[in-house]
């Protein structure tokens, strides 16, 4: 996500193109990056159960720290964010100033959930990955690729972390280092939402956005990122199934 | 039981290696000496964390028992409660270990990425809390002692060979012992090791809190060496994916294994960090994404055979090939 949010920073920064152009094009990029990744690097993690958890694990533990480590390498650790017109504009609710970005990145995140919606429960190929996940057999032998539908989905994951990268770099800073927090954020808010719930990753990420705004005001600033591990680990100790979470994602 | 020499092959070979190391200081002092001293450093750590691969459990927090066996150190100095380097170590270690018992209970119901996730979190909240509680020194740290290391590294020198060499013998002691039976059965398949008579949990327990007792006391023992703990040299995630690297390289569950993949791992490391100011860190995630595609068993597995190369290429053709 990082890495996306890198991409719109430097088309930007060189070709001075309009940052929400360019959320499609590093959704895009991204989708392509995630399809091959499964593809090429990764796919031996799906081929050998018996090394199946911890080796992809670490895969993508490694991936993120080589990205990372390669963004540092090659693009220095230095703070990044975007000017533009109309980052510093605010919408006026009667007393309430919102700013206009955020508005926007709320909209598009809604429209990005919606797209997916859409996406995985009316069209036949996302009927057909729901398939995949709930019996991978009987997936094949309707004549479904597991293969192919893999692909799809780590695709459609890493592009949703493209648009996710886009947004982000509009209303905050961007170095290297800022992936760790937010990779355990995102993973408190599938925890605690539930495995396989999109209403469930909804509703955890507005949840755990309103936990930490509270929380910053009360904790001292070097606490903030405690307040997602916390949540996590209550989640994951009294109802590791989460608040929507489908039963078959949970191993025993 | 009389000692073969033929089945504990791995064992031998590793106290014959830790036997020549320990000649070093006859032959040459400071600088090669204190590489040696890191590399056993987290040799000696990934013994322990090794435990824990044996019954199977992932785990992203071996820092946080360092720090736990270093932190208990430095408080006990500092606030004067007991200067016996000896005994503070041991109860560093002992701390270490009640850590691992404590966590370990709730943390242990869940299994897999959870129990990971888990561990990772643990781990960083642990780390973040001492940050930010000046008491325990927050982001300054606690310094230990004012030793001038060169005087006496000769001491620590010996002082981690042994270790490292106790750590080998002790883990292998456990893997042929009652418990070391019971977690690689919980390892290889936890209905059928329940259904044998085999308590999951307690075992698992158990071994977290060993493992967790070994890595604080190397943990003690750099707290001295070092001569002061702060949280990013004893708690960092850094700390803890180099023992998960030296693990996973040189083979996960063998005794060789930490041996071999502390010397490749931390070397590499060295050098990149000579070549590539920062950002050097990417050498170590290499090594991991290698090991996973090409060589599961890492380097001990891949050589006595008991995990063979993967070899992606001809995986993408059958792929192509066979379709499903």
């Amino acid at each position: 996500m990082v890495f996306a949010s890198y991409i719109v920073f430097w088309f930007f920064a060189l070709y001075g193109l309009n940052p929400l152009a360019s959320i499609l094009l590093s959704t895009g990029i991204l989708f392509v990056i995630g399809y091959y990744l499964l593809r090429f690097v990764l796919n031996p993690s799906i081929e050998h159960p018996e090394h199946q958890l911890t080796s992809t694990v670490l895969i993508t533990y490694g991936l993120a720290l080589l990205i990372s480590n390669g963004e540092t390498i090659g693009w220095t650790g230095n703070y990044r964010s975007l000017e533009t017109t109309f980052s510093l504009g605010n919408l006026y609710f009667g007393q309430f100033g919102i700013p206009i970005v955020n508005i926007l990145v709320l909209v598009m995140a809604f429209a990005a959930t919606f797209g997916v919606y859409y996406f995985l429960y009316r069209t036949d190929t996302g009927l057909a990955i729901q398939a995949c996940t709930q019996d991978r057999d009987a997936a094949r032998l309707s004549g479904i690729s597991f293969r192919k539908m893999a692909y799809l989905a780590f695709g459609i994951s890493t592009a949703l972390a493209g648009t996710a990268g886009a947004l982000f770099i509009l209303n905050h800073v961007v170095y290297p280092a800022v992936g760790l927090s937010l990779t355990v954020k995102g993973l408190t808010v599938i925890v605690f939402g539930g495995l396989g719930s999109m209403t469930g990753a909804l509703v955890g990420g507005l949840a755990l956005g309103v936990i930490e705004a509270v929380a910053t005001t009360v904790l001292p600033s070097s606490l903030q990122d405690v307040v997602a591990y916390v949540i996590l680990l209550i989640v994951l100790i009294v109802k590791p199934t989460g608040m929507f979470g489908k039963k078959f994602f949970f191993p025993k | 039981m009389p000692f073969s020499y033929r089945r504990n092959k791995q064992l031998i070979y590793t106290l014959v290696i830790l036997g020549v190391i320990g000649l070093t200081p006859l032959v040459t002092h400071s600088y090669v000496e204190s590489l040696l001293i890191l590399i056993l450093i987290y040799v000696a750590m990934t013994q322990g964390y090794n435990l824990m691969l044996i019954q199977g459990d992932l785990s992203f927090g071996p820092a946080a028992f360092m720090g736990a066996g270093a932190y208990t150190v430095a408080l006990l100095v500092h606030y004067g409660v007991s200067t016996n380097p000896v005994l503070n170590s041991l109860l560093g270690a002992g701390v270490a270990g009640v850590v691992g018992f404590v966590l370990g209970f709730p943390l242990l119901k869940l299994r897999g990425i959870y129990f990971a996730i888990g561990t990772l979190g643990l781990a960083e909240i642990i780390r973040l809390v001492i940050l930010s509680t000046p008491s325990l020194g927050g982001g300054q740290g606690i310094i230990v002692t004012t030793f001038i290391q060169s005087f006496n590294q000769d001491i620590f020198f010996y002082a981690i060979v042994g270790i490292t060499a106790a750590f080998t013998v002790f883990s292998h002691v456990i893997f042929k012992s009652r418990l070391g039976l019971a977690l690689a059965a919980i390892k290889d398949n936890i209905e059928a090791a329940k259904s044998l008579g085999v308590r999951a949990t307690p075992f698992r327990l158990l071994g977290f809190s060993l493992s967790g007792a070994l890595i604080g006391l190397v943990g003690a023992f750099f707290a001295y060496y070092n001569g002061f703990v702060y949280p990013d040299n004893v708690l960092s995630l850094g700390i803890s994916f180099t023992i998960l690297t030296i693990a996973f390289f040189g083979g996960e569950s063998t005794f060789l294994g930490p041996i071999i993949g502390g010397f490749a791992v931390v070397l590499a490391e060295q050098i990149a960090q000579n070549f590539i100011l920062q950002g050097y860190q990417v050498v170590l995630a290499v090594l991991l994404v290698i090991v996973f595609l090409v060589m599961p068993g890492g380097i001990v597995g891949t050589l006595t055979g008991k995990a063979p190369l993967i070899n992606p290429i001809r995986g993408l053709m059958n792929r192509k090939r066979a379709g499903h």
